[in-house]
């Protein structure tokens, strides 16, 4: 065992939710992962669902592939370990953490983080994905990833008590990464990389299909009812539009305005993502380079960050009718994205 | 007022919003979030700047990558004052 391990991560390109931050911090730049990272999350989707801390409605918005991301990405081999193997295996889960991260495996699952939060006992628990890359024998801490600790996705440590005290601490009932799928199990998910060869091509032509999807806000999920049909998603594609616009109007206008912006940023996210797809298929070849196509869909990234940057800055002065402005910002985004990905479809 | 008195002014504000920042320490050519300011900091410093300044930054000019570092911040707000 050695004193000091951190295996490799990279701040992530996509910051939205833990499950995509963490694929893109272990995958970072890997040229054989971009194959598969700009071959999929095109399709966007979104849909009301009770938060599992406060039971208060959100809108989820995702990219898909969402929280699979990372079982169905073909770069990375992903592991259940339920909490019985762990203890059969190690004992204790600090051993069993220091003895996947020596073996190059990552750590992902979850963990009461309000124990990790607070230096005094507390009485409630606060369930959220733990993403662990490394460990200090010395300083007895792991290295994480989480957007618990700062206002935003951030790497930092963590005690190795804080860490066992949070994993003991959820019964497999409170496990929300296992409870949707794995009724009734607790445990933690092993992640190593994949990416020495390549198993996934560019796809042209599933990326042409999944933009029409996208501009048409067809239901992607019906090609996947095979694995999952649970959900009921109400909203595709560029409809998403729309369904940010009623969801800003409304969180604003509440008796007391809610000003979450995580529906915002993923599509700012998706943005971002979309653009280096476009730059990415025009390095490759796959669609002819023009400069001024990807100058205009830089106005839409621009559209978005001004969109959702604005929802923050009424958060801060109360400024209620600026909200006004998202509307126009959201609108002119729609417009531009459907004109420039109406082209590259046909380019494809 | 020059951009000495503008750097000190927005020195005093980022470390009012944000108290972990000691403002000695923040390095003014360095990039903002090496001086630990992000997104949402970065919205509430420029909410202050603008009572304090009194000049108004439009929505784009609140994106954390419209600045390559705080002296970038200094010169919007002097070019605004004048």
């Amino acid at each position: 065992m050695a004193n000091k391990v951190v295996l490799p991560v990279k701040y992530p390109a996509v910051t939205s939710w833990q499950w995509h931050a963490t694929l893109f911090s272990i995958l970072g730049d890997d040229e054989n992962a971009k194959r598969w990272i700009y071959s999929n999350y095109i399709q966007l989707r979104c849909y009301n669902i009770a938060e599992y801390t406060t039971g208060d409605e959100i809108l989820l918005c995702d990219m898909m592939p969402g929280s699979s991301a990372m079982k169905e990405c073909p770069y990375l081999i992903f592991s259940l370990i339920t909490k019985p193997q762990i203890e059969s295996y190690c004992g204790d889960v600090i051993d069993f953490i220091v003895k996947t991260i020596d073996l190059g495996g990552y750590v992902y699952g979850a963990f009461d983080e309000a124990k990790m939060l607070c230096d005094v006992s507390v009485d409630y628990k606060f369930s959220h994905e733990l993403f662990i890359y490394g460990y200090n024998m010395e300083e007895e801490v792991f290295y994480v990833g989480d957007f618990t600790f700062k206002d935003k996705y951030s790497y930092t440590t963590v005690s190795f008590e804080k860490v066992k005290s949070g994993f003991d601490a959820l019964t497999a009932g409170e496990d929300h990464v296992f409870k949707d799928d794995y009724k009734g199990t607790r445990g933690l998910y092993v992640i190593q990389k994949n990416t020495d060869n390549r198993y996934y091509d560019i796809d042209p032509a599933l990326i042409k299909d999944t933009l029409r999807e996208y501009l048409n806000g067809d239901d992607t999920k019906n090609h996947f009812r095979m694995m999952r049909n649970r959900f009921d998603d109400t909203v595709f594609g560029v409809n998403v539009y729309d369904a940010l616009l009623a969801r800003v109007d409304k969180q604003l206008h509440e008796e007391e305005p809610d000003f979450d912006i995580r529906a915002l940023h993923i599509a700012y996210d998706h943005k971002v993502l979309m653009l280096d797809r476009l730059k990415y298929l025009m390095a490759n070849e796959v669609i002819p380079f023009e400069q001024e196509l990807l100058d205009e869909y830089a106005i839409v990234v621009d559209n978005m960050l001004a969109a959702r940057n604005l929802l923050v800055r009424i958060s801060v002065t109360n400024e209620i009718e600026a909200g006004a402005r998202i509307k126009t910002y959201l609108n002119d985004a729609k417009a531009k994205e459907m004109a420039i990905l109406s082209h590259v479809v046909n380019e494809l | 007022m020059d951009k000495n008195e503008i750097k000190d002014k927005l020195l005093e504000i980022i470390e009012e919003e944000m108290p972990e920042v000691d403002k000695t320490s923040i390095d003014t050519t360095a990039s903002l979030a090496d001086d630990g300011l992000d997104s949402v900091s970065l919205i509430k410093v420029i909410v202050d700047a603008e009572k304090t300044f009194d000049v108004a930054f439009d929505d784009r000019e609140l994106a954390l990558n419209k600045y390559e570092n705080l002296d970038d911040m200094v010169d919007l707000i002097e070019e605004k004052l004048q």
